[in-house]
């Protein structure tokens, strides 16, 4: 039963901010929901984010199904901290022990808790900026860790809307919410009676 | 009937064919393996580079360029390539003006890189 796999798959991509990486993994790592850490201590009770918080720099380590999530102090030399990520990943799913244990310190926070977090986010430091636009952004909705936006006023409908949301917005919200999976734009660009770009009828 | 144009990454694959100032990233990868006798060179941004490379690249510094410009041979084999080929593809029309009739640029850059060589390398 407990056969070596070897053919796990893992791909990387960073995040909205260059200081996280999400890991995409072919093997489920682990099943029970999201677990979130944000120091070594807390770690202690997760042997894969223990090992993987003993790699220089990582601030935060996210582990829910497929998905691995890891932050750092600084963008610097990713390779050498994704190989050795990918390793502690091919690993724990070898390994008989559950990646996250029963009862294990998380710091995940609450839908609840990240709404209130990414208002005030966007309140400090978005919409003051986007206002000089005409533009308003809001939180529309927090499902587990995915966050969904709207982004009205001048925003609607802009070009550069989605420049806004990955560079601005995203990355924003994920230094206070490294936790975050997805920010999504709900907006419908080319609704409403005063869209900034009517796209043209063909 | 008029062709579909495709998105980068898959049309780069397509374009190689056909296009001279290109090179796939599995045959810069054989380039590698085989220890050839080429310079890959890196034309992103100095940030981009530290956060990520291919393992060999040279990063386009001022004085690299001057350098390719002016004491290279005009036969040296370079490859160039950017985050997702545009770039590094004007880069590599430009040295092939210049008479580098050995420059190429791989396509779709370290992004195609990232998807056909080494997943590790994190995609942005």
């Amino acid at each position: 039963m407990s056969a070596t796999k070897t053919d796990i798959m893992i791909s990387t991509r960073l995040t909205g901010n260059p200081t996280s990486c999400r890991f995409q993994i072919s093997e489920n790592v682990y099943e029970g929901g999201a677990a979130f850490f944000q120091s070594k201590e807390e770690a202690a009770g997760s042997p894969l984010a223990a090992k993987i918080f003993e790699i220089e720099s990582i601030t935060s380590v996210k582990i829910a199904g497929k998905v691995v999530t890891v932050s750092r102090h600084h963008p610097e030399d990713w390779p050498s901290v994704t190989r050795k990520v990918a390793e502690l990943i091919k690993a724990q799913i070898n390994s008989s022990e559950p990646a996250v244990k029963d009862g294990a310190a998380s710091s995940m926070r609450s839908p609840e808790e990240i709404k209130k977090i990414a208002n005030e986010v966007l309140d400090a430091e978005i919409n003051p900026s986007v206002a000089s636009h005409g533009g308003h952004i809001e939180i529309l909705d927090v499902k587990e860790t995915t966050v969904y936006v709207k982004m009205g006023g001048g925003c609607q409908g802009c070009g550069q809307a989605s420049n806004t949301l990955k560079q601005g917005v995203e990355r924003a919200l994920r230094d206070k919410l490294p936790e975050l999976d997805e920010v999504l734009d709900t907006t419908d660009h080319a609704g409403g009676t005063n869209p900034y770009y009517a796209p043209s009828s063909k | 009937m008029t062709k579909k144009i495709k998105i980068p990454i898959k049309a780069a694959k397509a374009v190689e064919e056909e296009n001279e100032f290109l090179i796939a990233a599995p045959e810069v990868k054989k380039l590698l393996d085989e220890k050839a006798k080429f310079s890959l060179v890196d034309i992103r941004t100095e940030a981009e580079f530290k956060m990520m490379h291919i393992e060999g690249a040279l990063l386009a510094t001022r004085d690299l360029v001057e350098e390719i410009f002016n004491k290279w041979p005009k036969d040296s084999q370079v490859v160039l390539y950017d985050h997702t080929g545009a770039q590094a593809m004007m880069g590599a029309q430009s040295l092939v003006k210049k008479g580098f009739s050995n420059a190429k640029a791989i396509a779709g850059g370290i992004d195609a890189w990232s998807e056909a060589i080494d997943p590790l390398i994190p995609r942005y």
